[in-house]
């Protein structure tokens, strides 16, 4: 896992979105304990408070559950949860960009198809 | 772990060093100390020392005012840009004495850092170079385990490296034995992330004290076409404002409500904003103010 630290996002966002692709692609799988905010935060240098916010956000989700004393898990829906969650994004996040640079190039919605045809191939 | 600010001031005669400023700090936390140069965070981190006195106002650390009082001293330890130890002594020996005042001294982790750090306890301080004694100041704020620890401008002559590792160290330091952190320095983007808490100083005064977190999920860069960031930030708090061809940034704080419906955008760009530049602007707006 590693970051990029000059990203455009917030870096508790950063690690949220690091473990939520783990899960994506199958590296952390159901059950699979995650690292302790102390060692996110030894691992990114930095303060253990904004590893927990990322790590909090995941639990909230139902993504991540806690073991008392014991540690963090993937729970067995996770990746159910955020497969979902990233369908519902992706009109905004990927579709309205894509359509909106193909509008500024004239690209028409027919040469659009074609081209996602040929990428998806 | 508490420090109390109460109306305190520092006027030398023809200036004004800190003015009237009030506020808490409160750990365990690492806590940034930011501000331009002259802005007076050496000036109010030596009160908080006790190693000069405020001209009016108090400091009070955990209840008890600082000035002339060795028990609060004995609860910080303040580690300066330079001149902190006596030069003719050894590191061993300058390790002796700061077992005798602080009461929590670690010497076993005290060897353990130097050698981390490849620095030989035989040596004597004047020999040292300015990068080895910023170390042997980093290696005294984490072992003295004072309740409060007081870095201000830590790294003179220190490496990437080195400075790397003083991060790694201090988190972990940190994690096991949480207390009060407090550091001032200019590399501002470098240590960022290690902050929860950010304080920002200009003439004396308190131009932002406020999380990280606060920071990092409140204040944003919004850019795009001119219509479509107008329309974004009206009746929004805008910071700063500027054009260039087409394209205008604008740096906003949200409130709780604006923030949390904050989602992507088709045609704006959210960028957190970095800590160096937000001091810059902040200023800025500051100096136009006034």
């Amino acid at each position: 896992m590693s970051l990029i630290h000059e990203g455009e996002k917030p870096i508790f966002q950063q690690i949220r979105e690091t473990i939520e692709d783990a899960i994506l692609d199958g590296t952390l799988q159901a059950e699979d304990r995650i690292p302790s905010i102390n060692e996110f935060a030894k691992q990114y240098q930095i303060n253990p408070a904004t590893a927990n916010k990322g790590v909090n956000e995941l639990v909230e989700k139902a993504v991540i559950y806690k073991k008392r004393g014991v540690g963090m898990y993937v729970s067995a829906e996770a990746k159910q949860i955020l497969i979902q969650e990233r369908k519902e994004r992706f009109e905004q996040s990927f579709l309205l960009p894509l359509v909106h640079e193909a509008n500024r190039l004239g690209i028409t919605v027919e040469e659009l198809q074609m081209m996602l045809g040929r990428v998806s191939k | 772990m508490k420090i109390v600010v109460e109306q305190v001031s520092k006027k030398y005669k023809d200036k004004v060093a800190i003015d009237n400023l009030s506020f808490e700090i409160e750990g365990p936390a690492i806590v940034g100390f930011l501000g331009h140069n002259g802005a007076g965070k050496t000036t109010l981190l030596n009160i908080f020392a006790s190693l000069i006195s405020a001209t009016s106002g108090k400091v009070l650390i955990n209840g008890e005012e600082v000035f002339d009082n060795t028990n609060a001293m004995k609860q910080i330890c303040f580690i300066a840009e330079t001149d902190n130890f006596f030069n003719q002594l050894t590191i061993s020996q300058l390790f002796k004495s700061n077992q005798l005042f602080y009461e929590n001294w670690d010497q076993e982790y005290a060897s353990q850092l130097l050698n981390r750090f490849k620095l030989n306890e035989k040596l004597k301080i004047k020999n040292l170079s300015k990068g080895m004694t910023s170390a042997l100041g980093i290696i005294m704020g984490l072992a003295c385990r004072t309740p409060i620890v007081i870095f201000d401008e830590p790294y003179i002559g220190l490496d990437a490296a080195s400075r790397s590792l003083f991060y790694d160290l201090l988190l972990e330091e940190y994690t096991e034995n949480p207390r009060l952190f407090i550091m001032s320095t200019h590399l501002i983007d470098e240590v960022a992330d290690l902050f929860n808490e950010v304080i920002i100083l200009q003439e004396g005064k308190l131009l932002l004290k406020d999380s990280y977190m606060n920071i990092q999920q409140k204040l944003f860069k919004v850019k795009g076409k001119k219509q479509d960031v107008e329309s974004f930030i009206n009746g929004k708090k805008v910071i700063h404002h500027s054009s260039f061809l087409n394209e205008v940034h604008a740096l906003v704080k949200l409130n709780n409500q604006e923030a949390a419906q904050l989602k992507t955008h088709s045609v704006l760009s959210f960028e957190p904003i970095k800590l160096q530049e937000l001091m810059i602007l902040l200023s800025k707006q500051y100096r136009e103010e006034i």
